[in-house]
């Protein structure tokens, strides 16, 4: 318990990673919110318009919620007509200007809000499309994210590495350390347990943070909503809610930040620079993410890239996962359940293999002579 | 002096992790160019690229009557054929359905090129009465764009045909540049942070050429390995390209490229491909003193890693996000260097003291002020004494 405390002190106070962690906090909660209020990009009165149709109509479309939809529809149409043939009829000296202010009083609160109404016809008609399920997926759309990969929680958990084991290798003090009574079993178990938990809490952190955020401050709803209402999983053929699809995603994005750990930990032992292991640890991470950024399969190959990306797993919109046959027919490319099954087995192994060269490769370490 | 800068060429030549990575990084590059351009051909059935490739080799070259003559007779000996008032041809170069789409579209794109001079002109028209108005106008500015318009876009035509779309792949490949881009990070990162981990900058300073003579040698050398790994990098970009997309007609105007019809530029494409490059070059220059300037201010090189990186990320959304003030400091952005055929491709000029001047050539004169000023400053950091300092402490 002490070692463990003492290896968190460490990190977090000597080597400052309090600071650092702080910042991706702070970092990533304030472009969370910035996407987000660029996706919503509505007035206030079009998102209150908009919340408004979206939380009275959405849900499953049944047959009386298409003709009160369409009636809507209609009676928008008509005032905005109206509205029209009334500044015709002022510009034109037809009728008073009392009579002008007056009725486009009434028929400006009838039509405000406009863009925000033209977004909720847009979600009806996709909902139409895509097996009559009405829901707003604009936050969702951004909670999932685009596909890519969160840079400065890569660089952070490397970082995160880089303090914990590979400086102390750098600059020497392993060895005296090695050299104690400790040092050779217990310590390299607590380091590599310190650097496992802190890779899946500080995953865990951000994306609970920003489920927080969505669902406080901009009223994710829908979590029961099945999966393809998220525009970014139009075509999933996944039976999932949203709420368990975000789950899923998360974990599998844990994992790729785990394997990232100890992959970092391993070049870190093997290289024993900082400055080359958080270079090769990027390279691995990104250049097979952009070389293999057109091929489908890339979602198969145990690399952390894969699992880091991870909206592919359930068929999201993104190349790659949708071709278009010779007839115009779209194909949805997509994983079998027991594709995935041995996928995350190998991906399991792998890790497991990965703590236990770590621990091999420490422990074959001569002590301070 | 000279043995300085070639000793610390032989320290970076000689890093073995270093010209590994540069190797597997030639490696990776050649490999994304294979297998994009391969999909490309596999997604647009090899059988008509073949035939494409084929009827295009007969008109290729200077554009002459008897080759659009040829194409308007071969599209009608199709036409009657697909009609039935004709028997089928002996050979087609796919079928005869096939062929006509190809012919069609190559008689386009000639007919294209050769309509280019009468587009020009008629631009060069239009902008003589501009020019008028502006005279009555008397603007200095903007009868001074006017007729530099004039001198631009005069007497331009297309004489030769060739299939040059596939510069403009090769123009817009941008791994190449992100991966010497990485390099130049790993490189540039310990040239000085790395001498104040190992201990030894207190002992170098204390030497006679410790300081600025020995900080010019590092910034040499890491310019002549940069010139290295760059020329490496473009060699392969252009014989990967050469050998994926049949690059031809090398020697064409630029301005008979999709996306570069009033381009200011008058050259051939394969010199545009050169200027591009030496403006790559530069921009890699400056992001590798940015990167030196971080490296002689942070004591850890990694760290210099992160802020090389978060540079990166600033001056590229610098690059997207225009407008205000963003465009004077634009001009010193080194992603416009990466990605200088954006600044070619139209004719865009900035106002220095009521004269149109071309955003190229200012962005390049900037960009170069920039790093002469980085250098001297990066000599200056190097130069003070306060490491002895806390030594003697």
């Amino acid at each position: 318990m002490k070692l463990i405390s003492s290896e968190f002190y460490k990190l977090f106070v000597k080597r400052r990673f309090a600071v650092v962690l702080i910042l991706l906090i702070v970092f990533d909660t304030v472009s969370f919110c910035v996407s987000l209020e660029n996706r919503i990009d509505l007035d206030a009165n079009s998102v209150e318009v908009y919340k408004t149709y979206i939380n009275e109509y959405s849900g499953e479309l049944t047959h009386e919620k298409i003709r009160l939809i369409e009636a809507e529809i209609d009676e928008r149409y008509l005032n905005e007509s109206l509205k029209g043939e009334l500044e015709r009829q002022f510009a034109s000296n037809e009728i008073t200007v009392e009579e002008y202010k007056s009725e486009s009083a009434i028929l400006k609160e009838k039509v405000k809000g406009t863009d925000g109404f033209n977004r909720f016809i847009n979600a009806y008609y996709d909902a139409l499309d895509n097996g009559q399920y009405l829901a707003d997926s604009t936050v969702w759309d951004v909670l999932y994210g685009n596909g890519g990969i969160d840079f400065t929680m890569v660089i952070v958990i490397i970082l995160m590495i880089i303090a914990l084991t590979v400086y102390d290798e750098e600059i020497g003090i392993n060895r005296l350390k090695f050299s104690a009574k400790n040092g050779k079993s217990q310590l390299i178990s607590v380091q590599i347990s310190v650097s496992c938990l802190l890779s899946i809490l500080i995953p865990v952190l951000i994306f609970a943070g920003r489920f927080f955020i969505a669902k406080v401050f901009f009223g994710l709803n829908g979590f029961e909503n099945p999966l393809n209402t998220a525009k970014i999983f139009e075509f999933t053929q996944w039976n999932l809610s949203l709420l368990s699809a975000y789950v899923y995603l998360s974990i599998i994005k844990i994992a790729g930040y785990v394997y990232l750990a100890f992959l970092t930990m391993i070049i870190g032992q093997v290289l024993k620079s900082s400055l080359y292991t958080m270079f090769i640890s990027l390279v691995s991470i990104y250049v097979p993410a952009y070389v293999l950024s057109t091929v489908w399969e890339r979602y198969l190959v145990p690399i952390p890239s894969s699992l880091l990306t991870a909206v592919g797993y359930f068929s999201a919109t993104e190349y790659g996962s949708l071709d278009v046959a010779e007839n115009g027919e779209i194909i949805i490319n997509t994983f079998s359940i027991e594709q995935l099954q041995v996928f995350f087995s190998v991906v399991l192994v792998t890790i497991v293999a990965m703590i236990i060269t770590n621990h091999i490769l420490w422990t074959k370490r001569q002590s301070f002579k | 002096m000279n043995s300085l800068i070639l000793h610390e060429l032989k320290k970076l030549l000689s890093n073995k992790i270093l010209i590994i990575v540069v190797f597997f990084l030639l490696f990776a590059n050649a490999f994304n160019i294979y297998q994009t351009n391969d999909k490309y051909h596999d997604k647009y059935n090899l059988d008509v690229n073949e035939a494409e490739w084929s009827l295009y080799e007969i008109v290729e070259g200077d554009i002459t009557s008897e080759k659009t003559k040829w194409l308007y007779e071969y599209i009608e000996k199709l036409q009657a054929v697909i009609n039935g008032e004709q028997e089928e041809l002996s050979s087609y170069f796919l079928n005869s359905h096939g062929d006509l789409s190809l012919a069609t579209n190559l008689l386009h794109s000639i007919e294209t090129a050769i309509g280019y001079g009468d587009k020009i002109d008629k631009l060069v028209e239009e902008n003589n009465k501009q020019l008028e108005i502006y005279k009555q106008k008397e603007n200095g500015y903007l009868i001074a764009k006017a007729e530099l318009v004039n001198n631009t876009y005069s007497a331009r035509q297309i004489t030769s045909f060739y299939n040059v779309e596939a510069y403009n792949a090769y123009l817009n490949y941008d791994f190449s540049s992100f991966l010497i881009l990485l390099i130049v990070f790993l490189c540039t990162a310990s040239l000085y942070a790395g001498e104040n981990e190992t201990g030894m900058l207190p002992l170098m300073r204390s030497t006679p050429m410790g300081r600025v003579t020995l900080s010019n040698a590092k910034l040499n050398a890491m310019m002549m390995f940069l010139c290295i790994v760059s020329i490496l990098f473009f060699v392969c970009d252009f014989v990967m390209f050469f050998l994926c997309l049949r690059l031809r007609g090398i020697s064409n105007p630029v301005y008979s490229m999709s996306g570069f019809e009033y381009s200011p530029l008058v050259i051939s494409i394969g010199n545009f491909m050169i200027l591009s490059s030496l403006l790559k070059y530069l921009g890699f220059v400056c992001f590798s003193l940015i990167s030196c300037v971080f490296s002689s201010l942070l004591k850890k090189s990694y760290m210099v890693l992160v802020a090389d990186f978060g540079t990166c990320i600033c001056f590229m959304a610098m690059s997207v996000y225009s407008g205000g003030g963003l465009d004077y400091l634009n001009l010193i952005n080194p992603i416009n260097m990466l990605l200088c055929r954006d600044m070619f491709s139209t004719f865009n000029v900035v106002n220095i003291f009521d004269t149109p001047v071309f955003r190229y050539i200012i962005s390049f004169i900037c960009t170069a002020l920039f790093v002469c000023i980085l250098s001297v400053f990066i000599n200056l950091l190097n130069n003070t004494n306060s490491t002895t300092k806390r030594c003697r402490k």
